[in-house]
């Protein structure tokens, strides 16, 4: 049920209204009935999954409390429980493979288990609550409705954010959090992200897989266009979700992380990856680079554990090679960038350049973003050997650069001048920080906030890729 | 207090906002709809008949709307008449169609051909023939008994179907979305301009489907009923084709509608001559009659109608329209017809 579908919208509409209708002390477990059921929709067989998951992660965690001299056993088994789930059904498969590649082995052969549905996400959300539980940072959820809901809260099980327990859990113990307001602004966030998915991802969706089904077949101007615009849809795309997934949220008085902070106006990779999916960022930082030492064993070792991390992150989005190189790949611009910090610095002494000179900002802005398009080349490609070939066609030019040719891309020209206008509004919002303070500010102003939500669902409606004519496109990050 | 007039503020805001969306999309709706100027389902353009205008109405499929040309029966009979047939349109879609007709017409005979019942129950025009349908209750009934499921959201919800027509709007979606559908010259015919060489008698190959069969029948039985209570005279009729049902089958039909009491029958294969067609030159394919076709088999249905229905022209039709109308489908006629060419591969 993706959040962009009629059914989901109704499902939210009246389990916001139910929600509203009960007593507070009744909506904890409403919401995680909702939950379930929610999850039962998407994924019924592995519904169990998640239930004992839940049931797992709440045990252990009660048990650290009450055998303080075990936590380090719980948390073992926690991981394990949590990790193993995740490593069978995700990178069993891949792994197999992998090692038959290497060695020989004949186990090659080993089907890839289905995936259940939001399973990368839940299981970071309890690994995260189970290690903090046991560094003590928080003591243990006690009661299992308030924990059961936590980790299974609906707008966030399937793509996250991924939530943590300080962020989360306090809000479920008040019992009268719901607000107006923040139902307004629940409902600008959800019509901000559908309008990002129907008006932009999925238009530019049509383009990018146009471009990649056929590689060999499009020019390097096409291919360049089309990895462009991956970027652009990607970004779109999860954080469409992620504003639905918010909005959803407050609809029920619960705030969740936010997940991006206008990723493509960083200066640098570095400065991306702390506002590109902050919560999986954040999560990664404090339960891996950090415990592995972060950079406060010399400057080695921290390049080494930036590796590390960002090897794991390509391999949590997908068990592919492709998904490691694009991991890899943004450490090794980490690394380049530490090592080029210095001389940079002196070259823009002799240049007299301020560091925030408007000029080496977007310089820098456009860099960084030309650097990611490449990586997201790797990450949207089939195989490693599929992004190569389109990396090559684009650095060389093939096929000529005019004509560019880019309605054979699916997008007639009247439609590329709208995904651009699109864009350019959503460029607009992001640089002048309009996008985000908007929800917030049409909260208390009852004309605009109906007008605009008004503009939202027209646009929609009209320009919107959906219906007869589109082929629905699930978000990015199901997938993962 | 203060709560209160917020409150009510919020409402006022909430209730006007909503009724400016639902303008907006109803006219979006409007404008992105493709416009039907021909192969039937013109309810744009019947709607801007005067009301009570049409001595006669015609139902069916493509083998009315290519066929039966008002104009010419008014020159033959002095009688108005439209085409409200629709794209291989099955009966219980013309039941449908009648009833929405007679909403705002009140014609002396209806003519319903035949051919439908023996059509599937949902077409490949299912679309076409109930979304140009006018809002109703009609609508919503041919929606949810006459429509596929998967096609029926966007029945309900245009703009499913056609909001990607945005970027492909001519003048004349504008034209009529602004202005409305102007009267249709040729009163709901389609002007066929080919003419194909004969390859003689055929058999259709069957379509008949016993369960749909009998559900169509039960739609013909309502639009006998439907006709007798409004004092409308019901003419169940077969178009002449070169490609037929199987004869045992049409006969053992047309058998069962000549029992109902109060129908009137015309077989137009069973008079194949009468009307002087020729079957090398009249033809646009062995189903449908181009213009030289149809005007000859609508001169030969007004002379039926003389003399087997003795109907008069109302007074309530307007004489210089039809005039037009004439004027019109002459011109179209005095134009040199083209031979059938097959489409280059």
């Amino acid at each position: 049920m993706p959040f962009h579908s009629a059914r989901y919208v109704l499902f939210l509409a009246a389990a916001a209204c139910v929600h509203a209708l009960l007593p507070p002390r009744r909506r904890n477990l409403f919401l995680l009935a909702a939950g379930w059921g929610f999850y039962a929709l998407c994924s019924l067989r592995f519904l169990p999954l998640l239930l004992l998951s839940v049931l797992v992660n709440y045990a252990l965690a009660l048990g650290m409390e009450r055998r303080p001299s075990k936590k380090g056993l719980y948390l073992a088994l926690g991981l394990c429980a949590d990790l193993g789930a995740l490593f069978l059904c995700k990178y069993l498969g891949f792994f197999a493979q992998l090692a038959a590649a290497l060695t020989g082995w004949p186990g090659g052969g080993l089907p890839a288990l289905a995936l259940p549905a939001g399973i990368s996400f839940y299981t970071f959300v309890v690994s995260g609550y189970l290690i903090d539980v046991f560094r003590g940072d928080r003591p243990p959820e006690r009661r299992f409705c308030e924990f059961a809901l936590f980790a299974s809260f609906f707008p966030a099980v399937l793509s996250g954010p991924i939530a943590r327990a300080e962020g989360l859990l306090p809000q479920l113990h008040e019992p009268d959090r719901l607000s107006g307001a923040d139902a307004k602004t629940g409902v600008t966030r959800f019509l901000i992200g559908l309008s990002k998915k129907l008006l932009l991802a999925d238009q530019l969706a049509i383009f990018v897989n146009t471009a990649y089904a056929a590689p060999a077949a499009h020019t390097g101007m096409q291919l360049l266009a089309a990895a462009l615009a991956y970027s652009l849809q990607i970004y779109c795309d999860f954080s469409a979700y992620s504003d639905m997934a918010v909005g959803s949220a407050l609809l029920f008085g619960i705030r969740l992380p936010e997940n991006f902070d206008a990723p493509y106006l960083a200066r640098s990779i570095r400065d991306f990856w702390r506002r590109w999916h902050i919560s999986l960022s954040s999560w990664f930082r404090d339960y891996l680079y950090i415990p592995l030492g972060g950079s406060r064993r010399g400057r080695l070792r921290a390049w080494f554990n930036v590796l590390v991390v960002f090897a794991v992150s390509g391999l949590w989005h997908g068990a592919a090679l492709t998904f490691l190189v694009w991991g890899l790949l943004n450490g090794v611009y980490q690394v380049l960038e530490g090592l080029l910090r210095r001389p940079a610095a002196r070259l823009r002494g002799r240049l007299g350049l301020r560091e925030d000179a408007a000029p080496l900002r977007w310089a820098q802005t456009a860099l960084t973003f030309l650097l990611l398009t490449v990586t997201w080349v790797f990450f949207r490609a089939e195989s490693l050997s599929q992004a190569l070939l389109i990396l090559r066609r684009i650095a060389t030019l093939a096929g000529g650069v005019f004509p560019l040719g880019f309605a054979a891309l699916g997008l007639t020209r009247i439609r590329l001048a709208a995904v651009g206008l699109c864009a350019l509004v959503l460029f607009v919002c992001e640089a002048t920080g309009w996008g985000r303070a908007l929800p917030a500010r049409l909260c208390g102003r009852v004309w605009p906030r109906y007008a605009v939500w008004a503009l939202l669902v027209l646009a929609v409606a009209v320009f919107g890729a959906y219906g007869s004519g589109y082929r629905a496109q699930e978000f990015v990050y199901f997938r993962f | 207090m203060r709560r209160l007039l917020t409150r009510r503020r919020e409402a006022l805001a909430l209730v006007s906002v909503l009724l400016a969306l639902a303008l907006a999309l109803a006219f979006m709706t409007r404008l992105t709809t493709p416009k039907q100027h021909a192969y039937g389902s013109v309810w744009g353009h019947f709607l801007q008949e005067e009301p009570d205008s049409e001595d006669v109405l015609f139902f069916g499929s493509s083998l009315v709307y290519c066929d039966v040309a008002p104009a010419a029966l008014w020159e033959t009979t002095g009688l108005s008449s439209f085409v409200m047939a629709g794209p291989e349109q099955t009966i219980p879609m013309t039941a449908l169609y009648l009833r929405e007709a007679l909403r705002t017409q009140s014609p002396q005979a209806v003519f319903v051909e035949l051919t439908g019942m023996f059509y599937h129950r949902c077409t490949n025009y299912t679309k076409t023939n109930v979304g140009q349908m006018p809002w109703g209750y009609n609508r919503l009934a041919a929606t949810f008994t006459e429509a596929e499921p998967e096609v029926r959201a966007g029945l309900l919800f245009p703009l499913l179907f056609y909001h990607d027509r945005w970027s492909e709007l001519t003048a004349d979606d504008w034209t009529v979305a602004l202005r409305g559908y102007s009267r249709d010259p040729l009163a709901g015919y389609t002007c066929m301009r080919q003419w194909r060489p004969s390859e003689g008698f055929q058999v259709r190959p069957p379509e008949r489907d016993p369960e749909n069969f009998e559900r169509s029948w039960a739609s013909l039985v309502q639009i006998r009923d439907l006709c007798l209570s409004r004092g409308i005279i019901p003419v169940f009729y077969v178009a002449p084709t070169l490609l037929r049902v199987r004869q045992a089958d049409m006969d053992a039909l047309l058998a069962r509608v000549r029992a109902l009491e109060g129908a009137r029958v015309l077989d137009g294969n069973a008079v194949f001559d009468s009307p002087g067609l020729d079957e090398s030159y009249d033809f646009y394919d062995s189903l449908h009659l181009n213009v030289a076709g149809a005007r000859k088999f609508t001169e030969f249905l007004g002379g039926w109608i003389r003399s087997e229905l003795a109907l008069r022209p109302a007074a309530a039709r307007d004489a210089a329209l039809w005039r037009a109308r004439s004027e019109y489908l002459r011109a179209l006629e005095a134009q040199p017809l083209e031979q059938w060419k097959p489409k280059e591969s």
